[in-house]
């Protein structure tokens, strides 16, 4: 999704400030979110603070019940 | 620095054979807009295919305008008699954007595929789709007489893909104004109101929005008896998406449809507006066309002698 190879991707990374996605490509994120792990996003978790890095992004999804490793 | 300026900076490394360009109007089969065409022609040898390509919607059509550019002009140096246009209320065209649906746009891809054989005298018809348009591409088979169909990194749900619309400008609200000012339960009332919602600049309404959800891939895709390939990217190596894999069973599978990846990144809903160098993406089409024309056509019409409009299922659009 993102052109970088996953190896350089560390977990804490912010995607927006290392130009890996911005502000308009969260919405490619959410589509994989929902088709991958079937969740469901509301229009208010479209925030930073749930999908800005690999770190926020698995919590966000533990706390919407996806099964993760 | 230098491999990403390549990928970047575009380059062209097509092959050096010359074409000859036109652009001109011709009229719409089903409307008083006019059509803005392009043609992209070999001066050499010429085959006996021709290509129209299908662009995608809105702001991914400016995305990769000049990527459209630079795929026809990479097909005409391969022989193959290229046409493009601008559909309904987008660039050139006469039109509203707002008029604009799927159905309109399978009408515009049929005046298309008919302007490039009486400018060109082509026998067979190839429909060659990115993203949004690979889905009109492959609706427009059936009508268009095309018998060969290549869908590049197509949507495979046409439903989430109106939902994405929804959430695009959700998503300008709330960065615009730092709030969702208008929900999107709430812009789904005025859309069935009959008003339209801006998603970055262009204005979407109701027919369009139904057009989508209300899409039905399957049928047409069964129907589709010829040759066809799906594209997909994949920058690090990855495996078709399983609903791929679906449209290529849909299309009659391995033999009739080839699944290819295509080794490199690309997002349609990043800001960026520029065209990354598609390259790969080019060479990929050119080859899978010049497969198609060393071959015999695979396949044949199964029962589809003629085309029957309610089988293309595309909700109430106009």
């Amino acid at each position: 999704m993102f052109g970088s190879r996953p190896e350089d991707l560390e977990d804490g990374m912010s995607f927006l400030e290392q130009g890996i996605l911005d502000s308009t490509g969260v919405l490619e994120l959410v589509g994989h979110l929902e088709d991958r792990y079937g969740v469901a996003v509301t229009d208010n978790e479209l925030v930073p603070a749930n999908l800005d890095s690999i770190d926020r992004l698995c919590a966000f999804l533990g706390r919407k019940g996806a099964s993760i490793q | 620095v230098a491999q990403t300026l390549d990928r970047y900076v575009e380059t062209d490394d097509s092959p050096r054979a010359e074409i000859r360009e036109e652009c001109f109007f011709f009229g719409s089969s089903s409307s008083n807009a006019a059509l803005y065409g392009r043609t992209h022609l070999p001066t050499g040898r010429r085959r006996d295919i021709g290509v129209v390509m299908v662009s995608p919607l809105g702001r991914e059509r400016l995305r990769v305008c000049r990527e459209m550019a630079n795929l026809g002009r990479h097909i005409a140096r391969a022989g193959f008699p290229v046409f493009r246009l601008d559909y309904r209320g987008e660039g050139e065209s006469g039109g509203t954007f707002e008029e604009s649906t799927i159905r309109t746009r399978i009408e515009d891809t049929v005046d298309g595929a008919n302007e490039l054989r009486g400018r060109t005298g082509v026998k067979s018809v190839v429909l060659v789709g990115l993203h949004l348009g690979a889905v009109v591409a492959a609706l427009s088979t059936r009508l268009s007489g095309a018998d060969r169909l290549i869908l590049c990194d197509p949507v495979w749900s046409p439903q989430a893909y109106a939902r994405q619309l929804f959430r695009a400008n959700v998503l300008q609200q709330s960065q615009y104004f730092g709030e969702i000012a208008v929900a999107e339960s709430v812009l789904r009332e005025q859309i069935d109101a009959g008003e339209s919602m801006t998603v970055y600049g262009f204005p979407m309404a109701a027919p369009l929005i139904r057009d989508l959800e209300t899409l039905d891939l399957e049928g047409p895709l069964r129907e589709f008896a010829w040759s066809s390939a799906i594209l997909y990217f994949a920058a690090n190596n990855q495996a078709p998406h399983r609903e791929i894999l679906k449209m290529s069973e849909w299309l009659g599978g391995e033999g009739r449809c080839a699944v290819r990846a295509v080794p490199a990144s690309f997002s349609w809903s990043t800001r960026k507006l520029w065209t990354p160098n598609l390259t790969v993406l080019n060479e990929a089409v050119v080859s899978w066309l010049q497969q198609s024309d060393e071959r015999q056509l695979v396949g044949s019409p199964r029962t589809t002698p003629a085309y029957q409009p309610e089988l293309v299922r595309v909700g109430s659009g106009a």
